[in-house]
């Protein structure tokens, strides 16, 4: 029979679990810094029991909020962090990872003509969070930085977030189709290890302290987890919230379902994304593309969006080549369907942050531990999950838990039958 | 508790003891690694040997169950079973007493939300 663990050696085995991209590597961990000999699989077991136990609790949470009346749930709770709004803004971010969960096909032959089953689903991720805000009279970089104008900084960033959308899924965005993947990322390093070489730093706001939920189920369960935190943090009090994303159509049910008095903001990198996808279908060679990049970058940060949009349509108009319409009609599209998310200059005036990028390497993090082509997982999926958000989060939950499960553990036993 | 600082000091000059064979062992090639490992062990042992005695103690102190909740009968006396437990230090096996029930076949241990649960 397999021994047991004492809280404190669970508590390692989580944070090597969690920090981690596989079972044996937080083996491996747990004996380089702890000597600790405790194999892979069991590991696992151990995180998939106490993430469990995170997930009742959430369920918990949630439920017991939902039973609030109304007029409570938008009050400030007991619990809520001391401290007032001046120069902080309340932010909901959405976005999502990807992880192959088995399901009930698992091992079942495949009937004559069917297609290979796909195990990819869609980790769905939220960050709460507060930012510094300073707002201005009018729009105090009217300019775009130097950094985004500089082909050899965008690009790359394009391209990652282009290549990590995937077709259909970037089809998801524009369209109301329901959402199943697309996890866009960008280089975490320029987000978290901000320094002097780091522009994005410069324009964006400064975050503060993030708190991260997650789940396997539908985006309006995450809605929910996400308006339960925001609920804890004492969100309801804040003078100025937003709510960031990409162009995903689940992304803006949320914001008008829970967060209908947030900002809507569409992350700027997104929608340089489909710019640039479309400067490259019109133009006939790079130097082309990135002079009308250029100036479609400016439109589209300086928040007249507008003008992008007749100008592809004016290139609509000109074309009859069909990859080309497609690419032009796909972009002018997304453009359209948020340019009412696309007031850069108003959210820069106002000390709101114009990206996602914070939640983009949140998403990294994630899935460092959950995705892999060589990953499937059953049902230690959510209670993963679980951990790894509650591990990124700075509001700490891990640490609740634990004191919380140490106060049961008082050796006031009583003898029961064996199980 | 005020006995920590002098229960500290003398055990540490103990294991000093024990470690240098009471300044007999020559230590003038002794490296910094082996130091390490060999007062880590030491040590570890210990501390599990200190972790198996409190639990055992703890155990000693847990309410008795006399009779069998199930049926009201007295219950039996049983030979204690080992339990394991991966401490921070390593693995600590000691004996937790178990009670029987003839009439229900079932066997009473102390538990509930306890160590490691």
């Amino acid at each position: 029979m397999e021994a047991t663990c004492t809280p404190r050696v669970e508590r390692k085995v989580v944070a090597a679990e969690t920090t981690s991209s596989s079972r044996e590597q937080a083996s491996e961990q747990l004996q380089d810094l702890a000597d600790l000999s405790i194999s892979g699989k069991r590991c696992q077991r151990i995180a998939q029991r106490v993430g469990q136990q995170r997930v009742e609790e959430r369920e918990q949470r949630l439920d017991q909020y939902e039973a609030l009346p109304l007029p409570q749930q938008r009050e400030v709770p007991a619990d809520a962090p001391p401290g007032g709004w001046d120069h902080r803004v309340a932010v909901v971010m959405v976005d999502g990872g990807r992880a192959q969960l088995r399901d009930e096909r698992w091992g079942q032959p495949r009937a004559p003509g069917e297609e290979k089953p796909r195990w990819w689903r869609e980790s769905k991720v939220s960050m709460v969070a507060t930012f510094l805000r300073q707002s201005h009279a009018s729009d105090p970089l009217p300019e775009v930085p130097e950094n985004l104008l500089d082909p050899l900084w965008l690009i790359p960033r394009i391209n990652e977030i282009k290549a990590a959308k995937g077709g259909d899924s970037a089809a998801r965005e524009i369209g109301n189709s329901p959402p199943e993947e697309g996890f866009p990322s960008l280089d975490d390093r320029s987000q978290e290890n901000a320094d002097d070489r780091d522009p994005v730093r410069r324009w964006s706001p400064e975050p503060l302290v993030r708190s991260v939920v997650a789940t396997f189920e539908p985006y309006d369960k995450l809605g929910r987890l996400a308006k339960v935190e925001a609920y804890h943090r004492g969100f309801t009090a804040a003078g100025a919230k937003a709510f960031v994303g990409d162009g995903l159509s689940s992304n803006w049910k949320i914001q008008q379902t829970y967060f209908s008095d947030y900002t809507p903001i569409l992350d700027l990198l997104h929608a340089f994304t489909y710019v640039y996808s479309a400067a490259g279908a019109v133009a006939v060679d790079m130097e082309e593309c990135w002079q009308l990049c250029k100036t479609w970058i400016t439109w589209t940060w300086q928040g007249k969006v507008e003008l992008v949009i007749e100008a592809l349509d004016s290139w609509i108009e000109r074309t009859s080549h069909v990859a080309t319409l497609e690419t032009l009609g796909e972009s002018r599209g997304y453009l359209h369907n948020n340019r009412q998310r696309m007031r850069y200059d108003d959210y820069r005036r106002r000390g709101l942050p114009i990206t996602s990028a914070l939640m983009e390497s949140t998403i990294k993090r994630i899935n460092r531990r959950i995705k892999g082509s060589e990953k499937f997982w059953s049902d230690g999926a959510e209670p993963h999950l679980q951990l790894s958000a509650d591990k990124i989060s700075e509001t700490n939950p891990l640490a609740s838990y634990w004191k919380k499960k140490a106060e049961t553990q008082t050796g006031k036993r009583k003898s029961r039958a064996k199980a | 508790m005020f006995q920590r600082a002098k229960v500290t000091a003398a055990m540490s000059q103990e294991l000093i003891d024990e470690l240098t064979d009471r300044g007999r062992r020559d230590l003038s090639r002794l490296r910094m690694d082996d130091l390490e490992t060999e007062v880590y062990e030491l040590v570890d042992a210990i501390t599990r040997r200190t972790v198996r005695g409190v639990l055992e103690e703890q155990v000693e102190a847990c309410e008795e169950m006399p009779h069998c909740p199930q049926c009201g009968r007295e219950l039996d006396d049983k030979p204690p079973e080992k339990k394991t437990l991966t401490t921070d230090r390593g693995e600590v096996t000691w004996n937790q007493p178990v009670k029987r029930c003839s009439a229900c076949r079932c066997d009473f241990f102390p538990s509930g939300p306890g160590v490691g649960d």
